[in-house]
């Protein structure tokens, strides 16, 4: 239980003081060039939604799956949580 | 895991580099460096040259997504507006996680091969790749790729600091939004502007010449390959 709230704080965290620094120092390096989403929701509030719904591990699995379906061809920008 | 990425990443370049070290004139290890960084860049060339074309097209959209950021809506509705008005330019996002991840362990694996691999020891060649016969350090004559060099250090936060000078910028929305997040990002950005090359210098002195040659390349290309996105833009506008 409690580690279910640490892990929805650390990803609030992550949202508000390091998404976007880490997208600029990607962006700066040349690995990273539009700073837009391919995904509403962002992949963090998918996956905080997740945890909350289904528990901390099934909740990371699907974020980790939300990620690896965000890329260049991805046709389906808008995606909930099922 | 180390396993695979020995086989599929690092192996390879090593060999590479051990070819080009034995084709290139006097075994100029410097020279050969340049041409695998090159080589590499140059097959990275679609992907990064793709989005690269796409940041310039979102940037040209900049005044209607300011438009849907201010109209009020609900974050949805704007999300939806915006992916709409994509659609209708023909044009999306070629970004994602994917990009990244596929380009992070090749640039590392690169960086590995100049810094542990560049004395090409015979162990991790291919029985098919001959070891150079001469393998000389000195770049050009002059550098000493072994060592640490201030001069190539230097050299490549100067290409660093033009590198992002010619990086188009972010359009900011002037009204009202002070969000912590906004201005944070304004101020890291002007920050990032003069301290990253300094870092890129350091770290490029503290490492070796050969990385620093590398990282210079690898700068250079991609002053190249923006001022050709560029042009192109500019003939597209014309058309």
């Amino acid at each position: 239980m409690k580690l279910k709230t640490y892990s929805i704080k650390l990803i609030n965290f992550y949202q508000k003081i390091l998404a976007i620094p880490i997208s600029k120092f990607l962006e700066y390096f040349g690995l990273l060039r539009n700073n837009s989403c391919v995904f509403y929701p962002t992949c963090s509030e998918y996956t905080k939604e997740a945890i909350k719904k289904y528990g901390i591990l099934k909740g990371i699995f699907l974020g980790f799956k939300r990620i690896l379906r965000c890329h260049p061809w991805q046709k389906n920008h808008i995606d909930y949580l099922k | 895991m180390s396993n695979i990425w020995n086989i599929v990443l690092y192996k390879p370049l090593l060999n590479v580099l051990a070819f080009l070290v034995s084709i290139v004139p006097g075994g100029d290890v410097g020279i050969a460096v340049i041409i695998l960084t090159l080589i590499v860049k140059f097959a990275l060339f679609p992907l990064s040259q793709r989005s690269i074309d796409s940041q310039i097209k979102m940037n040209s959209l900049a005044p209607e997504l300011k438009k849907i950021k201010e109209s009020g809506a609900s974050k949805e509705e704007q999300a939806k507006q915006t992916f709409e008005l994509y659609k209708q330019n023909k044009t999306n996002p070629f970004s994602g996680c994917l990009l990244v991840l596929i380009q992070i362990p090749i640039i590392f694996a690169l960086y590995y091969v100049f810094l542990n691999g560049i004395n090409l020891e015979s162990g991790m060649l291919y029985s098919f790749i001959q070891a150079p016969e001469k393998i000389n350090m000195i770049f050009l004559g002059i550098l000493d790729l072994t060592q640490k060099s201030l001069v190539l250090a230097i050299l490549a936060g100067i290409s660093q600091y033009f590198q992002a000078l010619l990086m188009p910028k972010q359009v900011f929305s002037e009204k009202g939004n002070n969000s912590f997040q906004e201005n944070f990002t304004k101020s890291m950005q002007t920050q990032m502007k003069y301290i990253f090359p300094l870092i890129v210098t350091f770290f490029a002195y503290s490492v070796s010449g050969a990385v620093a040659l590398y990282w210079i390349t690898s700068n250079i290309f991609a002053i190249g390959q923006q001022i050709y996105a560029n042009k192109k833009r500019k003939s597209f506008k014309l058309n």
